[in-house]
């Protein structure tokens, strides 16, 4: 346990998440734990990124407030090749003087440097109003794992997630942590992967 | 556990951990930012609706319980029933429920509706996805619900008791750092008076009216207003007086004028005395694309003369679907159809003579509305009946016909026909007509007369008559003497003919006249066209009338003979 304690990579972002816990995280919800593991196992891509529009209308069907955010992509890590923007969709945001906040669910601001864990939306018209025309014209995601699926990126490069509660959970690591180790990271999952996936393959049909 | 010896840096570590550590724990609880407005009476219902255990609602209404348990003054949770919704769509109605949402990684999700720092309805959505437990086998109901009211009364994660972000195994208690926040928000209440709303928001679709009760825990005067420059909200009443009943205020929304779009005001409830002298109940308006339904009245027409009952028809779309037509009469309601053809029947009969109007309203799935309407002349009929000859009389000869005609505006003309034969149209008082029946065979007549008003509109009474047998043509006597040797005879003779406009014979009487009475002297066969009377006397005068009689022993007029 010590030793593991004692890893440069670690020791820091232990110490970053507790005096992150100064900050409050007024969100609601309760969730089961996404390790990162399974983050970047069950993503159909992983992009960091800037937010540059936020756009909040009502859902097609009339009963909850959507907001869909512009992403311009300054890297892919793993899922489709893809430059440019993409557009990234979850529940919640304001329309006029109206607002509804999902418990879980991230909150995106124009501006905010982002790490994404998303899942491709199957149908990127059902259930969005009229922006998903927008929806049509760019790849259109919603985040895997919810909150637990965005990591905000501060000035100083620390990678750090919130707004979601778990259960069954006594602590939760790797929810803040310098971006390069963040990268890092999931480098060595993504190698994990590949590799095991060729394993699979070489191993004769049973 | 290879290296048991820690180094400086993990000392360094250490430190500041628990600096960190014991910052945290002197944060003891978090506001979200928004709430419920103090005052408060928080209802909620459940739809006990997963299959995966029987008593979720009580787990649920246990969590309910224990944060109600804290009564701060100024907030109150209540269960209000069970409930049939699911999900979280924004209703006016706080609800939890089990949805299959699948692996999302979301056991349970709090949708929360709020307007500036006021909360106006959440909803608690469990995943039906995941194993739940009423003993903490699984996931514990009352654990999550616990924390998820925690959210639903303003609290935001906080490092310690129910609201900590992550947490494991059963917890039953709140913890004082969660209770600190929630005084903290609703426990500056008094016990001044309370307003008190049965629903936070109204949301509407179109042109509607929608109510929501409201009372005050005190004796006092509330006013009701909307909030803001919101002329198309309108509110009845304006104010009222509230002793801890519940009253109902009438909210409606007028979309004349608005685009589609999203539109969102408030009725603000005030008072002088309650502790929330503000209380807000949201209105959204959703103006959507659904185009004004169209109607037009296909009958009568425009400028028409009507009596009677006047079947009203109008021709009603909508893109959306037509949810009723209504039928005015110079503005008043008077009917309603919901099913095409859109009919009803306007008995004019005692409505005055002169211009009305007919309009007919349709009124769309979004109650907007149409109208279409015209001008009708309402004109009774004339009224028309016979005077003479008597139903069912027994006509001969020249028969005057005589008609009473009346109308509210004006008789036009009056037409008398027999048998379906027009014989005069009389324009001017006394309606009347010589009908000379000498013409006609005899049997029964139908007499109709018919009166015309201004408008043309007509009126007919019809009549039957009889007209009688005609006398027996060609009639002639004679006396001549029979006398014999032995005997002086005289004999009179009487001899007739068939008429010719007679039908239908089946005899002949013969009277006797004598002085001014008469008897019967004979009855004959309808082939017989003579009688004689033996032993008259040579010197008398004797006068004889012949009748022709029908088949339905009816006499006909009488032909007289006089024989000297």
């Amino acid at each position: 346990m010590w030793k593991w304690l004692d890893s440069r990579i670690l020791k820091p972002g232990l110490i970053l998440s507790l005096l992150l816990g100064l900050v409050a995280t007024p969100l609601t919800g309760v969730m089961i734990k996404l390790s990162l593991f399974r983050l970047v196992r069950d993503s159909d891509l992983i992009v960091q990124g800037v937010v540059k529009e936020i756009q909040s209308s009502w859902s097609l069907d009339k009963e909850i407030i959507l907001t869909v955010a512009t992403i311009e992509i300054e890297e892919v890590f793993n899922g489709d090749s893809l430059a440019g923007q993409i557009l990234v969709q979850y529940p919640g945001g304001t329309v006029g003087s109206l607002s509804l906040r999902v418990s879980d669910m991230p909150v995106l601001e124009a501006e905010d440097s982002v790490f994404l864990f998303l899942k491709r939306i199957a149908d990127p018209s059902a259930g969005v109003n009229s922006y998903g025309v927008a929806l049509n014209v760019l790849p259109a995601f919603q985040v895997f794992g919810q909150a637990q699926g965005v990591y905000h990126i501060d000035q100083s490069g620390i990678a750090s997630k919130q707004g979601y509660a778990l259960a069954a959970v006594r602590e939760e690591p790797d929810v803040s942590m310098p971006v390069s180790m963040l990268r890092e990271k999931i480098d060595r999952i993504l190698r994990f992967l590949r590799e095991d996936n060729a394993k699979q393959k070489k191993r004769p049909a049973q | 556990m290879q290296s048991k010896k820690r180094d400086p840096l993990n000392k360094y570590w250490l430190i500041v951990a628990g600096i960190g550590f014991c910052l945290n724990v002197a944060f003891a609880y978090v506001l979200q930012g928004f709430q419920w407005p103090v005052g408060s009476n928080v209802g909620y219902v459940i739809n006990a609706n997963t299959t995966q255990v029987s008593d979720e609602a009580g787990a649920v209404r246990n969590a309910g319980g224990t944060w109600g348990a804290v009564y701060p003054p100024g907030l109150r949770l209540s269960y209000r029933g069970s409930t049939s919704l699911t999900g979280r769509q924004y209703n006016g109605t706080n609800s939890i429920s089990w949805v299959h949402e699948g692996n999302s990684g979301a056991l349970a999700t709090s949708y929360t509706w709020y307007s500036g720092g006021t909360i106006l309805e959440t909803d608690m959505v469990f995943n039906d996805y995941y194993t739940w437990s009423t003993s903490g086998s699984h996931y514990d109901i009352e654990t999550v619900a616990l924390h998820e009211f925690g959210h639903w009364v303003g609290l935001g994660h906080s490092n310690t008791g129910i609201m900590r972000p992550s947490y494991s195994g059963i917890q039953r208690s709140i913890g004082s750092d969660a209770i600190a926040g929630f005084m903290a928000m609703y426990g500056g209440a008094s016990e001044e008076p309370v307003i008190e709303v049965d629903k936070h928001s109204l949301a509407f679709t179109g042109k509607q009216i929608k109510i929501f009760s409201v009372r005050n825990s005190g004796v006092d005067t509330l006013n009701y207003q909307a909030g803001g420059d919101r002329s198309w909200i309108s509110v009845y009443p304006t104010a009222g007086t509230s002793d801890g009943e519940w009253d109902d205020i009438q909210v409606q929304v007028e979309t004349a004028g608005l685009g589609i779009g999203e539109y969102s005001g408030a009725v603000r409830v005030t008072s002088n005395n309650a502790v929330n002298s503000l209380v807000e109940v949201a209105i959204r308006l959703s103006v959507v694309d659904d185009k004004p339904p169209s109607v037009r009245i296909s009958s009568p027409r425009n400028d028409d003369v009507v009596s009677g009952i006047v079947p009203v028809s109008a021709f009603a779309s909508d893109d959306k679907g037509v949810k009723r037509v209504e039928f005015f009469i110079d503005g008043a309601l008077k009917g309603s159809d919901s099913t095409s053809p859109y009919l009803w029947n306007w008995n004019t009969v005692g409505v005055g003579s002169g211009l009305h109007t007919i309009a007919a309203r349709a009124v769309d799935t979004l109650d907007q509305n149409a109208q279409d309407s015209i001008q009708v002349k309402v004109d009774q009929p004339p009224s028309v009946s016979f005077t003479s000859p008597a139903a069912g009389a027994e006509v001969t000869g020249v028969v005057t016909v005589n008609a009473s005609a009346s109308d509210d505006v004006g008789i036009k003309e009056v037409r008398f026909y027999i048998n379906g034969t027009l014989q005069l149209s009389d324009k001017q008082r006394p309606y009347s007509f010589s009908w000379d029946t000498s013409e006609y065979l005899n049997g029964s007549y139908t007499l109709k007369v018919t009166a015309y008003d201004t408008s043309q509109q007509a009126t007919q009474s019809v009549r039957e008559v009889y007209r009688l047998p005609h006398f027996p043509s060609e009639i002639s006597g004679r006396k001549y003497d029979n006398s014999s040797a032995l005997l002086e005879q005289y004999i009179n003779e009487i001899n007739w003919q068939a008429h010719s406009r007679n039908v239908d014979i089946v005899g002949y009487r013969i009277y006797k006249i004598q002085g001014d009475g008469r008897i019967l002297w004979r009855e004959l066969g309808a082939g017989d066209f003579s009688c004689r009377e033996i032993n008259v006397d040579k010197d008398s005068s004797y006068r004889y009338a012949v009748h022709a009689v029908d088949s339905r022993n009816r006499e006909g007029e009488a032909g007289y003979v006089e024989i000297r």
